[in-house]
């Protein structure tokens, strides 16, 4: 055994509880067992006072003929009943920078073998839970390279199992000068260089539809972050982007849906929930306020993400 | 005869409808997860935040996954790591101190009993980024793998392997233990050149 070994051991050792303790933190965890049983009632009661609002992302993309085309086909009877996400927009603490945590992803993210990207994977296949009113609901979704996406969603009241969703998924984000979604070809003609995209997502983050410049630009690389074959290259630039954005609140102490810890990001109704050590997003919470057409908010929680062959 | 004793994965699974099984997780777990803060913050703040990590799981375990290795520790203890970081930040603000945000070195120094030990393993850990540090003392001092506890710590399994490989090194650099005549070079995983440590 060398010193550092010896050194740890002997830290390493530490008195067993005791039973009276034990018992003490059991009876706490016991009281907060049986709030739990009843505590999602008035969840629901609350959730029946919000504004039907269909999936943010489905009408944000393309023109507004394409949108409705796809409102239609995702969400084809929305009702005023939809419950509230189990896990809302989190607290935020000034502990650390968001420009820090990005960069830290950013740097992460530049160790990912996979620098050139997934340019002759079929699909791109990103999988999440959302939780509402204590279920847990499964989402599944397959883009294509031009774009064209299959969804499994069991919370949307759709047809059982995969349903096209047309002519665009909800994956490939937006650029404001371009109606439509980007194809893959046009995510990875996109530049690497933070100085060189940077003034890009700028000038195309037109139309200011998240209220300033700051969220539009928030919005558009959140859009490129999230179910999208970004590169880990392109990954990273746009880490370096979003961290040179003014006013990004940050909650280092986010613990996800599936008990992950994270660091919450976010600035207007977008938050993107990582983890700066790899670079992974962990989750994406969209509370966009009621009264933006054609939205209503949710929180995925991401399994998995990554290049597939085979189709849903 | 022996009723059927659920695995955590199938407790974990259970969680969203049944509560009340965190309670046979908190049986299996909390000495172990008690001891994971003892050594951390020292055994009164352990006693103190030992229910607060059982909650926070419940709060925030909606639907979860074992790990591989079917415990639920590595999750218990990411959830662990939490709470105690929140808890050391309170501490701080009320003091008006910088606080280590994961640790209470007075609660370590209590364990050794040399003045001079304790400044050899602060001068080995110190090198180490919060991050490393972690990694190095959940294989140590909790005994996990290096795969779980690159899930406590949301990192990929290969990476920690390196990780806890290079964080060894520095440390025991650090101490002066197998520090080679020639300045130290150390292996990437990623590209395999090597590196001034």
């Amino acid at each position: 055994m060398n010193l550092l070994d010896d050194l740890l051991d002997s830290t390493g050792r530490v008195e067993d509880i005791t039973p009276d303790s034990l018992r003490n933190a059991r009876a706490a965890l016991d009281s907060t067992i049986r709030g739990a049983r009843t505590r999602h009632a008035p969840a629901r009661q609350s959730a029946n006072l919000r504004s039907p609002r269909p999936r943010r992302k489905i009408i944000v993309a393309g023109t507004a003929a394409t949108a409705a085309a796809v409102a239609v086909a995702v969400v084809p009877r929305l009702s005023g009943q939809r419950p509230a996400p189990a896990h809302p927009a989190p607290a935020h603490s000034t502990a650390v920078t968001a420009a820090f945590v990005l960069r830290e992803a950013a740097n992460a993210t530049k160790a990912d073998p996979q620098q050139e990207g997934w340019p002759h994977a079929a699909y791109w296949h990103a999988a999440s839970i959302e939780v509402r009113d204590g279920k847990t609901y499964h989402r599944d979704i397959w883009i294509a390279h031009n774009g064209d996406a299959i969804l499994e969603d069991s919370f949307l009241p759709l047809p059982p199992g995969p349903q096209p969703v047309q002519p665009a998924g909800s994956g490939l984000g937006t650029l404001g000068s371009k109606p439509g979604w980007l194809t893959w070809d046009e995510l990875y003609a996109l530049p690497t260089d933070p100085a060189k995209l940077g003034p890009l997502l700028t000038r195309d983050s037109v139309g200011l539809i998240d209220g300033s410049p700051a969220r539009n630009l928030w919005s558009t690389i959140t859009d490129l972050l999230v179910e999208t074959p970004a590169s880990p290259a392109l990954r990273e630039a746009l880490y370096e982007v979003a961290a040179s954005i003014p006013g990004i609140a940050v909650n280092e102490d986010y613990i996800d849906a599936l008990g992950r810890t994270g660091t919450a990001l976010t600035l207007g109704g977008q938050t993107l929930v990582i983890n700066p050590a790899s670079g992974q997003l962990l989750a994406w919470i969209d509370v966009t306020p009621v009264g933006v057409p054609g939205s209503f908010p949710f929180t995925y929680t991401y399994t998995y993400q990554g290049p597939t062959t085979s189709e849903p | 005869m022996t009723g059927h004793q659920p695995s955590d994965s199938e407790i974990l699974a259970s969680l969203p409808d049944r509560p009340e099984a965190m309670g046979v997780l908190y049986e299996r777990h909390a000495a172990a997860v008690f001891r994971y803060l003892a050594r951390r913050a020292g055994p009164s703040t352990a006693e103190d935040l030992l229910s607060e990590v059982f909650i926070a799981a419940l709060d925030g375990g909606t639907r979860v996954v074992a790990h591989e290795s079917g415990s639920a520790l590595p999750w218990l203890y990411g959830i662990a790591m939490n709470v105690l970081r929140r808890n050391f930040r309170q501490k701080s603000a009320q003091r008006g101190a910088a606080q280590d945000p994961e640790m209470d070195w007075d609660a370590v120094d209590a364990r050794l009993d040399a003045e001079a030990k304790r400044e050899q393993l602060r001068s080995a850990l110190n090198v180490l980024s919060h991050h490393d540090r972690e990694l190095l003392l959940l294989v140590a001092w909790e005994g996990l793998t290096p795969a779980e506890a690159a899930e406590v710590l949301g990192i990929g399994k290969v990476a920690a392997r390196s990780r806890l490989h290079r964080a060894r090194r520095r440390a025991l650099q650090a101490l002066g233990c197998g520090v080679p005549s020639r300045p130290a070079v150390e292996m990437t995983a990623a590209t395999g050149k090597e590196m001034p440590a």
